[in-house]
């Protein structure tokens, strides 16, 4: 079994290779920015708290929580479109943050036009997608795959009845968990949602403001991107009401980087 | 052959059966429907050079005496063009009808009562009612320089206050076939255009020629005031052109024959514009402006009553509260009811009811509140205003209700319980419990705690490490398996193997199948052939000795074996007195021994 053993310990190596290869960051640094940004929200001081939280987005510090902050220090500037589009963003990763839900709701029910959950699958409700994010969604799955192939691991030594049951069982397990991380995945790269953030958007039959006007949107709807030409993006919300506008009126809420 | 002319018999008699019953049905229902006769007309606002529909409508019998004699048509020009019947059964009532269709052409303008119309049927002599019809002039040219096809629009009012509807008509004037017609209307910022009901079609003769007309109606309602220029309407259609005539066509020209076959025709693309039109919009007058005015602009009405006006304590009554009329009905504001001093009030979600003609959009909103009182007594239900401004004589008015008084009268204890446990379960447990009420809205305070300032788990599934988590276990568990496998196959593995089945062959014959010393030591034999891979025929205390120095055993172990197989050798040939089994047990004993020093 001497074999066995230095298969592991040079594994353990490469663990601790990979953590120690992880960059290190300046948390402190970013802890006071942080509370920083707060004091001045409490103090009034929305702008600034914007910037702060921003700046420390932009130093790739950056949870959910932070974009809800975002939204709300928009939401007292009373940008009713960036509170919108900075809850979504938190919502995508703190799903289940009660004042998040609340406040998101609040903010809805500011905007000027209707906002639906646009990027639900059904199978989301389904399997209670929604109320995970995608990273958790991965370490449950990752922690599923661990355990399984445990399982399989000490079927290697010993056969028992037991972890025979267990490893079909598992199987079946692993097989969903397969099919939902590639739904949550799927539905990450593919949201296309975005934020209207000017007051009113004029949405035209073409990419040139000669174009007639089809409908109007106003700060804070969410509509789905299609793509862009130039300056000009292509929007819907539904089948009938698709149409373009100046790409600075609106930021999708999923960041491709 | 007997059995199926009864069967006939018997199914003929069913049928007659029905048939009787079907036609008794139908006689005594229609003998018992009553004669009615209705005149209209297909508008009643035309202008001097449009033809208006007009039918007579009879129902309930199938025929006239005479044709009907119309009142209210010496200034016009009527040509009949039919009359149609009609019969149907509707849940086994018999409605027949038959209908005189004639066409009006205008020949002056002004507002004329057209009918009533008298028609006599089975002997009586039956009238219509009558409907008016307001004539214009013609909007815009007339004469011969039309050409055949041309759109005009026009406006009701050019002068409006802010909310007030204004009609928007739009006519498409044809001579020829037109088909794939579409309508781009002007888009005007804070006009809003709403289409009333659907297009109509009817006649209009201009300088003599006959065009078919397309109608549609819009509301128009400004939200701001101003000067604004109604743009063009366009409409894009496909004009169809007939084609040339061929030396077939003129042959099927002489009418002795008849071409069965329609001339093909080609179609061109045609938009129309109308002319711009201009509208004022006035504001509403700041001066008298009722404080609680919502915005209602139009002609309104109100109405109110209370069911029963008369009931006991603990009973519920009814009060409604209906608003009608034209105009922007959706500013028509929801009442508040102020709370009663003797009775519970629960009121119910508004219902607002919109209604089109062709004289704009108009409708009614209904308002309930069931009031349960709680004493006896005497009590009047406050009166409620709406106000709304009146276009039409510039002025804000003020609706009111009615003065509704309730009599109550003394209720008992059972009766109020009663009511408790009533179907309006959920009004009586309001009174019990109060439902919290949402006096403020805002957000909720940011967070504190940013829980570590990054996204938890996020460095997992991002780059090569996403891989590494996702693919690690799999890949262990196949390097544990190769490793498992290449580790079974290696020689010192068989060797091991090859050793321990020898050994476990050794022992059972040495516990089963010896009878004598020289099976042992065949055993044996067998035992180090199996186990160092050896191929020996006969063996010695020597070959023992040499083959265990060279495999490594130690010098004690390898003298002990060499001198049991010298003792079992001397038992065998030497016909020594030597106990096989005592000797197998020695034998195992030094086998397990020699195992252990191998390995």
């Amino acid at each position: 079994m001497s074999w066995f053993k230095h298969f592991m310990i040079i594994w353990l190596f490469v663990l601790l290779f990979i953590s120690c290869g992880v960059k290190a960051k300046d948390v402190k640094s970013a802890e006071e920015d942080f509370f920083e940004a707060n004091l001045a929200y409490k103090k009034d001081q929305f702008q600034k708290a914007v910037d702060s939280y921003l700046k420390l987005i932009k130093n790739k510090f950056e949870n959910g929580h932070i974009y809800y902050n975002i939204g709300n220090a928009y939401f007292r500037l009373g940008d009713i479109g960036r509170a919108i589009l900075f809850y979504e963003r938190a919502r995508l990763l703190i799903p289940r943050d009660n004042d998040l839900i609340f406040n998101l709701s609040h903010a809805r029910n500011q905007a000027v036009d209707t906002i639906d959950d646009i990027n639900t699958f059904p199978l989301n409700k389904f399997f209670g997608l929604d109320s995970l994010n995608l990273y958790e969604t991965f370490l449950a799955f990752t922690v599923l795959n661990v355990f399984f192939f445990f399982i399989l691991g000490t079927r290697l030594f010993k056969k028992t009845e037991l972890s025979y049951y267990l490893s079909i069982f598992l199987v079946i397990i692993i097989s969903i968990g397969v099919c939902v991380l590639a739904l949550k995945w799927y539905g990450w790269i593919s949201d296309k949602r975005a934020v209207i953030l000017s007051d009113k958007v004029e949405v035209l039959a073409g990419p040139d403001p000669k174009d007639t006007v089809l409908f109007k949107l106003h700060e804070g709807a969410v509509v789905h991107y299609e793509r862009s030409e130039g300056d000009w993006v292509l929007l819907h919300l539904s089948k009938d009401k698709r149409g373009w506008t100046k790409s600075s009126q609106l930021e999708r809420i999923v960041i491709k980087s | 052959m007997a059995l199926l002319q009864e069967w006939t018999g018997s199914m003929k008699k069913i049928a007659l059966g029905i048939a009787f019953i079907f036609l008794s049905v139908f006689f005594s229902s229609w003998a018992a429907a009553e004669v009615d006769v209705t005149l209209r007309l297909d508008r009643v606002e035309a202008s001097i050079v449009d033809t208006v529909r007009m039918e007579v409508s009879v129902s309930g019998s199938r025929s006239s005496d005479a044709t009907p004699v119309i009142h209210g048509l010496e200034p016009f020009l009527v040509t009949k063009d039919g009359t149609s019947s009609r019969v149907s059964i509707i849940n086994g009532k018999v409605n027949a009808g038959f209908t005189y269709t004639y066409f009006i052409q205008l020949r002056k303008t002004g507002t004329f009562e057209i009918g009533p119309a008298e028609i006599k049927v089975d002997g009586r002599k039956l009238k219509s009612n009558s409907v008016k019809l307001v004539v214009k002039e013609s909007s815009e040219q007339s004469g011969s320089d039309r050409s055949p096809v041309f759109i005009e629009a026009s406006i009701s009012s050019p002068e409006v206050y802010v909310e007030e509807q204004t009609i928007y008509i739009l006519k498409l004037y044809r001579r020829v076939n037109v088909d794939d017609i579409s309508l781009r209307l002007p888009e005007i910022e804070h006009i809003v255009f709403k289409q009333l009901g659907q297009s109509r079609e009817y006649q209009a003769t201009i300088a003599g020629a006959t065009y078919q007309v397309l109608e549609i109606r819009y509301s128009l309602l400004a939200s701001k005031q101003g000067e604004y220029v109604i743009s063009p309407s366009k409409m894009n259609m496909t004009v169809r052109q007939p084609g040339k005539q061929s030396m077939v066509d003129d042959f099927f020209k002489n009418p002795f024959f008849k071409n069965p076959f329609p001339t093909f025709s080609s179609g061109r693309s045609l938009t129309l514009a109308t002319s711009p039109l201009e509208l004022k919009v006035i504001a509403l007058p700041a001066e008298e402006k009722p404080t609680d005015f919502s915005g209602l602009v139009g002609k309104f009405q109100m109405e109110s009553r209370l069911e029963p006006t008369s009931l006991k304590a603990g009973e519920s009554a009814t009060l409604t509260v209906q608003v009608s009329g034209k105009g922007n009905v959706n500013r028509i504001p929801d009442i508040d009811l102020p709370e009663l001093p003797f009775a519970r009030t629960y009121g119910d979600q508004p219902v607002l009811g919109i209604e089109q003609d062709d004289y704009g959009i108009g409708g009614t909103k209904t308002m309930k509140w069931a009031l349960v009182p709680e004493k006896a007594g005497q009590f009047e239900i406050p009166i409620l205003n709406v106000s709304f401004f009146n276009p039409e004589t510039g002025k804000y008015n003020i609706l009111h209700t009615s003065v509704h008084t309730m009599t109550v009268l003394p209720g008992t204890t059972q009766e109020i319980a009663a009511l408790h446990s009533s179907s309006n379960a959920t009004a009586a447990e309001r009174s019990v419990k109060q439902e919290i009420q949402q006096i403020g809205k805002d957000i909720l305070p940011i967070h504190m705690s940013a829980g570590g300032l990054s996204i938890p788990y996020r460095a997992l599934t991002t780059g090569w490490l996403f891989w590494l988590v996702l693919i690690s276990p799999a890949s262990i568990y196949l390097i544990l398996l190769c490793g498992i496998k290449l580790r079974k196959r290696s020689p010192e593995r068989m060797a091991q193997l090859r050793s321990r089945n020898a050994f476990k062959k050794l022992a059972r014959q040495c516990r089963q199948d010896l009878s004598g010393c020289a099976d042992i030591i065949d055993a044996f034999r067998d035992y180090l052939n199996d186990s160092f891979n050896l191929s020996i025929g006969t063996l010695t205390s020597d070959d023992v000795e040499k083959i265990l120095h060279a495999k490594g055993v130690a010098t004690d172990t390898a003298k002990m074996i060499c001198s049991l197989i010298q003792r079992l050798e001397n038992a065998v040939y030497a016909r020594d007195d030597a106990k096989p089994a005592d000797a197998a047990n020695d034998l195992l004993v030094l086998v397990k021994r020699l195992e252990k020093e191998i390995q």
